[in-house]
C-alpha cells in the first residue's frame, strides 16, 4: 500500500494481531462496504457513493469554473479550503513516461466535452508542484487553447517540488486567489 | 562554519579516531599512506555528503567491516551542530543535529572546498569532472540552483524515456513538447547560473593564477555548451531559453534515433584559457596545476563573500610547487578563516601558528 514501508506495515499487523475479534471484523466490515459503495463521480471522476458526487450536484456550485486535480485526494484537499466554489475534474494520474502514463490515460478529451457541455468559462490547473504536474499543466493547456476559454494556473502560488496535498489551507486559499492565467 | 571535532569510525584505515581542529590553521602530517587525505575526504563527505573521489560507498569503509560512521562538531560563531553520515547495509544516513536528513540538506550547511591532487583533472580531464565543480560550487552558495539540478535529472529521465519510446514506436509522442518546454526552462536556468557563476569568479582566478604563476596572463573561463554557442551577448535568461530551443529543435530527429538527450547543462562543458590558449590542449602541467589552484581559490573566496567562509581542505597542495609559488600561494590562502592542510613533510602557512595533527598508520599521535 502508498506510503506503508515494511516497518509500519509490520506495527500494523502486530496491532492487528493484539486487538479484540470484534474491532478487526468492523475494520474489516468498513473496508468491505467502502469498496461496496465508494466509486468514482461520472462527470467529475472525484470519490462518490453515487452514480454523480455531491458536488456535481450541487446546485449552488458555480459550473462556469472547473478545477482540474490528479487525484481524488486533491479535492478534498482543495475543498477543506473552502475558498473554491466551482466543479472539478481528476486526471486520476499526470504525465509521467517512466509510468508509462501518457496524455491518453488522462482524461482529457472527458473534460473538453464537459467544458463544451456545461458552457465552462475558466479552467483552473491544479496539478502538482513537480516537474510531472507542471508538464501534465502545460499539456492540458495547450490542449484547451482551440476553445479560446480562460485557463489559469495555481502553480505560481505553491512551494516547488512539493505535493498539493502538503500545502497548507492558508497557502492554498492564497494560491487560488491569485491564480495567474496561462497564455 | 567551522569544524571542531570529528569522529571517524571504520572509515577507510581509521578504526576509531578523534580528531579536534584548530579555530584557524591546521597542519596533518604523516609519511604517505597514514590516513591524512582520508581524513580530509571525511570533513568533505560531511559537507556535501560525498566523497571527492571515490564513488562507491562501500570503498570508504574500513577492509573487514560492515559500516562507517563519520560524525562532526561544526560551530557557527557559537552556535553548535552535529553532522553525521553513516553508511551501512547500502544505505546511508544522514542526520543534521540528530534530525534525519537527506544528502540535499548537507549541501551548504557547513560549506567546504577541497583541493586536492586529483584537481588536475578539472583542466586535463573529462567534462563531467568540470561539471561537477560547477554543480558543487553553485549548489553551497545558491539554493535554487541545487533544486533546478534536482528537477532537471527529473526531466531529463522522463525525456529520455519518452525518446527511448519514439525510437522504438517510430512515433513522436504528442506529449514530447511539454517535455522540451521543461527541459529548456529548467536546463536554461542552470546553464544561466553557471555562466554568471563562472563571469563572476573569473576575475578572481585570473589575479591567483597570476600571483602564483607571477605571469601577466589573461584567464578566460569559456563555457562550452553542446549543441550551440553562447558568446558574451547572451545576457539573459531568455537569451539562453531561445538558443537552447532552437538546438533542441534541430536535433530531436536525432534525439529519437539515439533514444536520449542530447543537449542541456549535462552534457555541457567549460575550458580554461590564458592569453586565448586552452591549457587542457596547450598547457604545461605546471600551468595545469597553478590553474586548479586558482580555480579552487577562487571557489573558496566566492562561497566566502557569498554564503560566509568556508572550511578550506588543501590535500599536499605545496607538494609539486616551487618555493617562489608557494610563497605565492601561502599569501594567497591567507585570508581564507580556517585551513586545514595535509603535508609529508612540515609547511609554513604563514605567521600564524597552526596546530599540529600527525597520523600514523591511522592512529591519531599528535593532536594540538
Ligand atoms: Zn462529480
Amino acid at each position: 500500500m502508498p506510503t506503508i514501508g515494511k516497518r509500519t506495515a509490520q506495527r500494523l499487523a502486530l496491532y492487528l494481531v493484539k486487538a479484540p475479534k470484534e474491532e478487526v471484523a468492523a475494520l474489516v466490515d468498513a473496508i468491505v462496504k467502502m469498496k461496496e459503495r465508494v466509486r468514482f463521480c461520472s462527470q467529475c471522476g472525484s470519490l462518490s457513493e453515487d452514480d454523480v458526487c455531491p458536488i456535481c450536484r450541487d446546485p449552488k456550485r458555480d459550473r462556469s469554473v472547473i478545477c482540474v486535480v490528479e487525484e481524488p485526494g486533491n479535492v478534498m484537499r482543495i475543498e477543506s479550503t473552502g475558498e473554491y466554489k466551482g466543479l472539478y475534474h481528476v486526471l486520476h494520474g499526470r504525465l509521467s513516461p517512466l509510468d508509462g502514463i501518457g496524455p491518453e490515460d488522462l482524461a482529457i478529451d472527458k473534460l473538453e466535452r464537459r467544458i463544451e457541455n456545461l458552457g465552462v468559462k475558466e479552467v483552473i490547473i491544479a496539478t502538482n508542484p513537480n516537474v510531472e504536474g507542471e508538464a501534465t499543466c502545460n499539456y492540458i493547456a495547450q490542449a484547451l487553447k482551440p476553445l479560446g476559454i480562460k485557463i489559469t494556473s495555481i502553480a505560481t502560488g505553491v512551494p516547488i517540488g512539493s505535493d498539493l496535498d502538503f500545502a497548507d489551507e492558508m497557502t492554498l486559499s492564497r494560491a487560488f486567489r491569485g491564480r495567474a492565467e496561462i497564455k | 562554519m567551522r569544524i571542531h571535532q570529528i569522529r571517524l569510525t571504520n572509515f577507510r584505515n581509521f578504526s576509531d579516531a578523534v580528531v579536534t581542529f584548530g579555530e584557524r590553521r591546521n597542519l596533518i602530517l604523516g609519511r604517505n599512506a597514514q590516513g591524512k587525505t582520508n581524513l580530509l575526504e571525511a570533513i568533505h563527505i560531511l559537507g556535501v555528503g560525498r566523497s571527492h573521489r571515490e564513488r562507491r560507498e562501500a570503498n570508504l569503509v574500513k577492509f573487514g567491516e560492515t559500516f562507517y560512521r563519520i560524525e562532526g562538531v561544526f560551530f557557527d560563531k557559537s552556535v553548535r551542530n552535529v553532522i553525521e553520515v553513516a553508511y551501512s547495509e547500502q544505505r546511508k544516513r544522514i542526520r543534521i543535529n540528530a534530525k534525519e536528513a537527506r544528502p540535499v540538506d548537507l549541501i551548504g550547511f557547513a560549506g567546504v572546498v577541497i583541493s586536492s591532487p586529483e584537481d588536475i583533472a578539472l583542466v586535463k580531464g573529462a567534462p563531467g569532472v568540470r561539471r561537477l565543480f560547477l554543480d558543487v560550487a553553485i549548489s553551497q552558495i545558491r539554493r535554487e540552483y541545487l533544486r533546478s539540478l534536482q528537477r532537471y535529472v527529473r526531466v531529463l529521465d522522463q525525456r529520455n524515456k519518452l525518446l527511448k519510446q519514439a525510437q522504438l514506436s517510430g512515433q513522436m509522442p504528442s506529449d514530447i513538447s511539454v517535455w522540451n518546454t521543461k527541459l529548456v526552462e529548467i536546463g536554461a536556468a542552470i546553464v544561466r547560473l553557471r555562466l554568471e557563476y563562472l563571469e563572476e569568479i573569473e576575475k578572481d582566478v585570473e589575479s591567483n593564477f597570476q600571483k602564483i604563476s607571477r605571469t601577466r596572463g589573461k584567464v578566460g573561463l569559456i563555457y562550452k555548451p553542446k549543441g550551440y554557442d553562447v558568446d558574451s551577448d547572451v545576457d539573459s535568461l531568455e537569451a539562453v531559453e531561445s538558443l537552447m530551443a532552437d538546438a533542441l529543435t534541430s536535433l530531436l530527429e536525432a534525439e529519437v534515433r539515439r533514444g536520449y538527450t542530447l543537449i542541456g547543462p549535462h552534457v555541457d562543458d567549460f575550458c580554461f584559457k590564458v592569453d586565448g590558449r586552452d591549457l587542457r590542449l596547450f598547457g604545461s602541467e605546471g600551468e595545469q596545476r597553478t590553474a586548479v589552484l586558482a580555480i579552487r581559490c577562487a571557489e573558496a573566496q566566492e562561497m566566502k563573500a557569498k554564503r560566509g567562509a568556508p572550511i578550506v581542505l588543501l590535500d599536499d597542495v605545496f607538494a609539486e610547487l616551487d618555493d617562489e609559488r608557494s610563497r605565492a600561494l601561502t599569501a594567497l590562502i591567507s585570508e581564507f578563516d580556517q585551513i586545514i592542510l595535509t603535508s609529508s613533510r612540515g609547511v609554513s602557512l604563514g605567521d600564524e601558528a597552526a596546530r599540529i595533527i600527525e597520523i600514523s598508520d591511522g592512529r591519531i599521535v599528535r593532536n594540538g
